[in-house]
């Protein structure tokens, strides 16, 4: 149905990015919003216009997926998701930011901290 | 059926277009010696002067009785025919047309001896149903000029206002105490920024003075029943225990009521007594007591307002009464409702005081309104001045079910947003938007100069509002998207851009009226594009934000048109209702009562133990025909008889090892389909017979499994999209009710469940109707035709 | 039957102790799972990622083997990012028999999932009137709360999708309502459904820092003396900035069983906090 990064990213999440009409809300319920360096709608814009360039921002490593973009889409686009596809279509690639062995004071967090870390941001 | 029918049989060359590829000869050769048939003829345009004078002249030569023309699709040259028939002294409904162009030598110039055959089949089945038309009348209903209009807005009154100045008697009825609508709540108008009450005034007046209208406020419609031209209904006016022939709006009895209740007509920023007129310029300008907030109905004390009056007006033994209308025809026109923001929580309204909605911003700006005209914050009266407006809220929002554009919004706040800036141009306003829709004729010069004058549009939808609990400033937070940055500002006042939704009560005038509700929730219109004033119910009709969000100039236009369809309908003193409809077989009908509840137009009502269609409201769908345990209703013109003899007819030339699919067309969706593959020239298979039918909820089990019965090794339906059929959005329920049960009869006679194929076809989609047409002969060709033990197994 | 997770069982096990003896007073026994693994968090978004379902599958397969020894369907977490978790992947394996399938086929050794089990947080107990009900909470509080002001802290977890969360995510009020039962005052603020910054704080710390710092701001702003948290990973990080502000966070289990006087399992730091914020005995 679509080319490129936009057809990836439909079979990874089963949704659609040409949904969005760009009305910014999911970046400004975003609460990562200030340590993001490309804002979510962004994101989604880059997908629709087949910009690679997306998979290499620091966006899809930093959100949480707390899901309040989702519940906010006036579209249904489920932004959380499309960002997480990205994030996970890097991850396949064997790129990824973390290094679990570098951290410093690793007993100190909660298990749910490392198991999560581990999850989104190693491979 | 008439014992001598003496049937004229006409085949068109079309100029070549079908004789290039249909053996004409051969056609005429097999038709000839049918029984029935007096005389074939073959013209080179049928359509043409000498092709139509030669068919009048056999008629009248000949005694014909029944007309058979083989050409083009009836949707070209259908009325033409009809006309000529008419014309001719034959009643029109004894005619059948044949398509032999657009559905077979358009589709089928690959196949010339399939062609042939399927033109003689087709013609063979026309022939078998002419036979048992009967000749039709269309019925003529007397219609006066009496007509109802609920809703005082605007639109009613406009409505009404054209209605009367041409002579009819209008009754308008409004709920509210007094006319005007939500115009009356407006501030300024754009694009010209008149005051909306100084422009709507002279019209409420009107309406208040016109002879030929009966103004009804404070009053609801209870119940309606009947048709076009004999509406009955019940109009309930509630009680305003004030009299209205002696009250003069002195105001004395205000000024002493000790009870107040939120003043509804400015949104609850100030409040009223019991005793009230609605607003200072309300029409009529008469007190009136709200019951549930005066102290006598409450608590059985208090009447200081009955003693205080000079006029003696006030009458606390005031009641309900019912009055009894007859009128010809309805125009809707109920308005709309701001949509509550309290639904979307993250933006505070009803929680933080200082975030309004537009509405209450309109009555701010208004020098009479609750504030003096001065635009305060609400939690501590002083002048805003810096606003934010936050574009759709209640718009284009799939989260809460609403994802279509109100339409009004971004308009109204640009309006508002220059209000303010002209009222102080050191204000700092901010319009949160997502676009700016300023669609129509002056409007986006009107957003130009609010730019110039110092609007500050940031395009980003606001996620939330926060108040500081010190401060009670409004925090807002959004992405200006254009520049990618993110906004956290402090505001003074924040406006809620509420969007437009249905007028509470809508579903249930709905139900009273049989009418259908889109599902946006506004009442839907017979057809978008060109019937956008008309209902699928005769006679009904709306117009104004009833039928969907709309500014001033648009309701108006609606109105006034909505009053021209309804003097187009009365203008001849009758109408003439269409005979294809439903009737039942007296003898037959048990009284069971099944039917009444499957009319989703209420047309079904039981007299005397039995089922009686009534002929104004029906429209001619069948779609009762299949729920009947006794099968005791038929259609008119698309008889069991009538569609089973079809059948039978196209199939005979079948034979042994051959395969045949017997295609069932909704006349109005299908059939265009069709016809568009023809005019496409897209090719497909000619093992295909078509029955049209008005829509294919008509069609029974029987029918379906008859056609297996006589030869069919295949059966094909299609009918209109979910929503679109012209007969009314519910017939796909009653084709999937009907499919389901051929399907389990299909699977107790061990017929393959895969030689039924339903599809919903959109006049525009040819190519998928091809596509389904030749999957399911691929199919059949797989499995093979039916045999004859198969055939045999089915019970009809 | 109780799905304990990884974190309750080292870091926040204070959490699960307090739960379960605030539970127990109320004659609500959680059965812990045998053999449970890790729960799968966190959820993987791609269509194709079937294996990330397995952890969690495996959850809801012992629980399925469980569910009819104890007679009862409900798998009961205390970590809402377990509870999230499971909660989808339930969905998921609900609504597509073929994702199923194909879990169930990759598991040959395990037995086929039912679809029987129904996911639930510990919240949904609590305040569920037929299991204990915020009544009898308030009619068992020992302790008088009323000048302490304690701000609820929902996070992401327990809110968001539709459908997976326990409350209206723009407004929720579970929590509120819960501390109003325990005679405290509710401080409900804007932030209390923002997210604390995750599992980002194991890559940068600064991030995370920033995100609660916001958060527990805005809780001083609005008056309260200690937050409140549902999750260990929220609690581990509204408490890096705990001192900067002077408002600890503290899991909901601790304040409920401090109301209702099981001090026992209460940690001393709690005490202490609770005890200074107002001054009570």
């Amino acid at each position: 149905m679509f080319k490129g990064l936009a057809q990836t990213v439909y079979e990874l999440s089963g949704k659609n990015p040409y949904l969005c009409f760009q009305c910014g809300i999911c970046s400004s319920s975003c609460p990562m919003i200030k340590d993001m360096d490309i804002p979510p709608h962004q994101v989604i814009r880059m997908i629709q216009l087949d910009v690679q360039e997306v998979l290499n921002c620091k966006t899809i490593w930093v959100c949480a997926s707390c899901n309040t973009c989702t519940a906010r889409c006036p579209r249904d686009v489920d932004p959380a998701r499309i960002i997480n596809v990205l994030r996970t279509i890097m991850q396949r690639k064997n790129v990824y930011p973390l290094d679990l062995r570098k951290v410093k004071g690793l007993d100190e967090f909660p298990q749910i901290a490392l198991i999560s870390a581990s999850r989104k941001l190693t491979g | 059926m008439v014992d001598s029918v003496r049937i004229g049989v006409y085949v068109c060359h079309c100029g070549g277009n079908i004789s290039n590829v249909v053996n004409i000869s051969e056609v005429i050769n097999a038709i000839r010696n049918v029984e029935g048939v007096v005389i074939v003829r073959d013209n080179e345009h049928v359509c043409s002067e000498a092709g139509q004078r030669e068919i009048q002249e056999d008629i009248k030569r000949l005694n014909l009785n029944r007309v058979v023309i083989a050409a083009c699709s009836p949707k070209f040259h259908g009325p033409t025919f009809m006309k000529l028939i008419e014309e001719s002294g034959l009643n029109p409904y004894l005619f059948e047309m044949v398509n032999i162009r657009e559905q077979d030598s358009w589709v089928h110039s690959n196949d010339p001896k399939g062609a042939t055959i399927k033109a003689i089949d087709q013609i063979m089945a026309a022939i078998a149903k002419v036979k048992f038309n009967e000749p039709l009348q269309p019925k003529e209903v007397k219609i006066g000029n009496r007509v109802l209009v609920i809703g005082g807005g605007i639109s009613g009154i406009q409505t009404a206002l054209d209605l009367a100045d041409s002579g009819c008697k209008v009754y308008l009825v409004e709920r509210e105490p007094m006319i005007g609508g939500r115009m009356a709540q407006l501030s300024y108008t754009f694009p010209t920024d008149d005051c909306s009450l100084c422009i709507l005034s002279p019209k409420m007046a009107a309406v208040y003075n016109h002879p030929n209208i009966t103004l009804l406020t404070y009053s609801e419609v209870e119940d309606v029943s009947g048709s076009v031209g004999d509406f009955h209904v019940k109009v309930k006016v509630k009680p305003r225990y004030v009299d209205m022939d002696k009250c003069v709006a002195c105001g004395i009895c205000a000024s002493k009521c000790p009870a107040s209740a939120p003043d509804e007509f400015n949104y609850g920023l100030r409040t009223r007594r019991a005793i009230y007129v609605p607003h200072e310029m309300a029409v009529p300008y008469k007190y009136l007591i709200d019951s549930k907030s005066c102290l006598y109905f409450l608590k059985g004390i208090c009447r200081v307002c009955e003693r205080v009056c000079p006029q003696k007006a006030v009458n606390f033994n005031d009641s309900e009464r019912i009055l009894d209308l007859v009128v010809d025809a309805i125009v809707v026109a109920t308005g709309y409702d701001p949509f509550d923001a309290t639904k979307l929580k993250q933006y505070g309204y009803g929680v933080y005081k200082n975030v309004i909605i537009a509405p209450q911003l309109e009555r701010m700006v208004m020098p009479v309104g609750p504030t003096g005209g001065k635009v305060v914050r609400l939690s501590d009266g002083q002048l805003a001045k810096k606003i934010a407006f936050i574009h759709c809220v209640g718009s284009r929002d799939e989260q809460i079910g609403r994802p279509g554009c109100s339409r009004v919004c971004c308009m109204y706040s640009i309006k508002q947003a220059m209000t303010l800036k002209r009222q102080d141009v050191t204000r700092d306003v901010h319009l949160f938007y997502i676009d700016i829709r300023a669609y129509g004729k002056g409007f986006e010069e009107y957003y130009s100069r609010a730019q110039d004058l110092g609007v500050k549009f940031i395009r980003g939808k606001v996620s939330e509002v926060i108040e500081d609990p010190v401060t009670n400033k409004l925090i807002v937070r959004a992405e200006d998207t254009l520049t990618g940055r993110f906004i956290e500002d402090e505001f003074d006042l924040v406006v809620l851009s509420v969007g437009l939704v249905p007028s509470h009560g809508s579903e249930d005038l709905a139900k009273k009226l049989k009418l259908n509700i889109g599902p946006d929730g506004f009442f839907l219109e017979a057809h978008p594009k060109y019937r956008p004033v008309d209902t699928l119910r005769e006679g009904v009709f709306i117009c104004g934000c009833a039928q969907g969000p709309k500014d001033i100039a648009d309701s108006v236009a609606q109105a006034s048109a909505a009053a021209g369809r309804v003097l187009r309908l009365i203008s001849q003193g009758k109408i003439l209702v269409e005979p294809i409809k439903a009737y039942v077989l007296g003898d037959l009908c048990n009284g069971c009562g099944i039917c009444i509840d499957k009319c989703p137009l209420g047309a079904i009502s039981m007299v005397d133990g039995k089922a009686i269609i009534s002929d104004a409201l029906c429209v001619g769908c069948g779609s009762c025909i299949p729920y009947c345990p006794q099968s005791a209703i038929e259609l008119r013109h698309y008889t069991e008889k009538q569609i089973l003899s079809q059948i039978e007819a196209a199939l005979k030339s079948k034979s042994e090892g051959e395969i045949r699919v017997i295609a069932f067309f909704d006349d109005s969706c299908t059939y265009r389909a069709a016809d568009l593959a023809g005019t496409s020239r897209l090719i497909y298979d000619d093992r295909v017979r078509v029955i049209s039918v008005p829509s294919a909820s008509r069609l029974t089990p029987r029918i379906i499994l008859s056609a297996f019965k006589y030869g069919a090794d295949g059966v094909f339906i299609g009918d209109c999209l979910p929503g679109a059929s012209p007969y009314h959005p519910k017939v796909l329920d009653v084709i999937n009710d009907v499919i389901r049960d051929v399907r389990i009869q299909m699977r107790k006679f061990r017929i393959d469940a895969r030689r039924l194929k339903f599809d919903t076809i959109a006049v525009d989609m040819a190519e998928r109707l091809v596509k389904d047409l030749e999957d399911l002969i691929s199919i059949i060709e797989r499995l093979g035709p039916l045999k004859v033990e198969e055939r045999i197994r089915i019970k009809v | 039957m109780y799905y304990p997770g990884c974190s309750v069982k080292d870091y926040a096990k204070v959490y699960e102790e307090t739960a379960l003896s605030v539970l127990k007073l109320f004659n609500v026994e959680l059965v812990e799972l045998d053999r449970w693994n890790c729960c799968g968090v966190v959820y993987e978004h791609a269509t194709d990622a079937i294996m990330q379902h397995i952890a969690s599958l495996r959850d809801l397969i012992r629980a399925q083997e469980f569910m009819n020894d104890i007679g009862d369907n409900r798998l009961v977490t205390l970590c809402s990012m377990c509870y999230n978790t499971l909660k989808k992947v339930n969905e998921i394996v609900i609504n597509d028999s073929e994702k199923l399938k194909n879990l169930c086929d990759y598991m040959d050794d395990e037995p086929k999932y039912n679809c029987g089990v129904d996911v639930k947080y510990i919240l949904e107990l609590i305040v569920d009137d037929s299991i204990i009900g915020l009544n009898k909470i308030s009619s068992n509080v020992k302790r008088d709360l009323k000048s302490l002001k304690v701000a609820p802290f929902y996070g992401c977890a327990i809110l968001r999708p539709k459908g997976i969360g326990i409350d209206d995510p723009e407004d929720p009020h579970i929590l509120s309502d819960l501390i109003s039962s325990l005679g405290a005052k509710p401080i409900k603020f804007p932030y209390e459904k923002k997210c604390c910054g995750s599992y980002n704080v194991v890559y940068d710390r600064s991030i995370v820092e920033r995100t609660v710092s916001e958060i527990v701001k805005a809780a001083s702003r609005w008056g309260a003396d200690i937050i409140i948290t549902t999750c260990p990973l929220c609690h581990y990080n509204l408490n890096l900035v705990k001192s900067k502000f002077n408002i600890p966070t503290i899991y909901f289990t601790e304040l409920m069983a401090y109301a209702l006087g099981i001090d026992d399992k209460i940690p001393p730091e709690t005490l202490l906090i609770l005890r200074s914020k107002f001054g009570g005995g």
